[in-house]
């Protein structure tokens, strides 16, 4: 019973603490998300694409002129 | 900063505790005021990508279970239910070190940010460091760090090689000194496995996720083991986490065949990642380097490349006969490597 009661007390102040938490609306937690997407796209080579000459993955074109 | 709990009445604490659980809900509730997919209505959508499949590594005789990129974007570490550990040339496709582990189902690996040591682990329960030097045989260097009650399903080298961060079905996650391993911190917290664990990508490195079994997604402090925040949501076991590129927000993929968006100031789900047609489980969740992208590996063989904002699917990657098993973008953004059940990884850019 007595580590029942200290476990149920450890819950309580975890609880206390995450209640306690400031929060933000979810609409400005979205505009921040977006504002750091809109910062970084230009880079984000995924989402750009990449010139090939500068893809390390391209495949090696074999050369057929002989 | 939460007030010591004095009391010592169980009845008056399971009050309290629902009461608080009743406060949280209703504040998170309160200011749920839009959805991110309205928000983001006035961007425009993506252009087409361009992402396409580049090498196929061959090598594993079994299931790719976890793979990591090198800090030099050209090596990957990957671990098999064969109980092996490759480390190939991704530029390449060469296989540069193989180890033969004493376990099978070598669940989790991991680079050191310097690429001079690989972390790896299963159902061995320890979390061992094989020095990689052309000279020497690793298995001559390996050395164990640490071990858990049960398998280790993840792990990781926050900010240097001098330490291991891992996740463990034991339901903890522990922090160790690789020099002495000795264990520096534990985590405890969730009531089941740990499947997942994922740094902050902040200088100081000093805040970490981990999602498992429970369905839950915690935030803890590494330096003091506390938790932070708990995010609920999925209706199933969450088998990876991931931290938007900013650290505002985690993405978790889950067995419930959805991936979602955790918003760590506003303390709640922003965004869900689903489709009627999407019914198999999510192994593996990671973001291009803006955000944008959300990539998740599937239990139905595919990769969805989600656009995080708009929270609607652009395309899928086809390529893999098995499950997706891991997923991860290359350090500078340019590739993606997934792993799969069936036996082979493959390299997307």
């Amino acid at each position: 019973m007595m580590s029942q009661v200290q476990a149920m007390k450890k819950q309580v102040t975890q609880l206390r603490q995450e209640a306690s938490v400031q929060r933000i609306p979810v609409s400005q937690a979205c505009e921040e998300l977006i504002k750091h997407c809109q910062e970084h796209q230009k880079t984000d080579v995924l989402v750009t694409g990449i010139s090939p000459s500068e893809n390390p993955f391209k495949e090696n074109k074999t050369c057929n002129l002989l | 900063m939460a007030t010591e709990v004095s009391g010592e009445n169980y009845d008056g604490l399971l009050k309290e505790m629902e009461t608080l659980k009743g406060r949280l809900d209703e504040e998170r509730l309160k200011l749920n005021d839009v959805a991110l997919s309205t928000v983001s209505q006035r961007l425009e959508g993506m252009a087409q990508l361009s992402i396409k499949p580049r090498r196929v590594l061959k090598g594993h005789q079994a299931k790719v279970l976890c793979a990591d990129w090198s800090s030099d974007k050209r090596h990957i570490v990957s671990s098999s239910q064969d109980g092996k550990i490759i480390v190939w040339d991704a530029f390449t496709t060469n296989k540069e070190h193989a180890v033969t582990m004493p376990t099978t189902w070598v669940m989790a690996c991991a680079f050191a940010p310097s690429g001079n040591l690989v972390a790896c682990g299963g159902l061995d329960n320890k979390v061992t460091v094989y020095p990689l030097s052309m000279e020497d045989d690793p298995i001559n260097k390996r050395k164990t760090v640490g071990t858990h009650t049960s398998y280790m399903s993840c792990c990781l080298f926050p900010n240097s090689d001098q330490q291991i961060l891992t996740g463990s079905g034991d339901s903890t996650c522990a922090l160790w000194d690789v020099e002495s391993g000795q264990l520096l911190q534990s985590f405890h917290g969730h009531s089941a496995d740990v499947m997942s664990i994922d740094l902050a990508p902040s200088e100081t490195g000093n805040t970490f996720v981990s999602g498992g079994c429970d369905r839950t997604a915690l935030i803890w402090d590494m330096r003091t083991g506390q938790k932070v925040q708990a995010f609920e949501g999925h209706d199933a076991d969450i088998n990876s986490v991931k931290f938007y590129p900013s650290g505002e927000a985690i993405a978790t993929g889950s067995d419930d065949a959805t991936c979602r968006l955790f918003d760590l100031r506003a303390d709640r789900e922003v965004a869900v990642y689903t489709k009627e047609s999407i019914i198999f489980g999510v192994n593996a969740v990671d973001f291009s380097v803006s955000g944008r992208i959300l990539f998740a590996g599937y239990n139905d063989y595919t990769v969805n490349v989600w656009d995080t904002l708009k929270c609607s699917r652009i395309t899928m990657l086809y390529g893999h006969e098995n499950r997706v098993s891991c997923l991860k973008v290359s350090p500078d953004g340019t590739a993606i490597c997934t792993g799969s059940w069936d036996f082979t990884l493959r390299v997307w850019a």
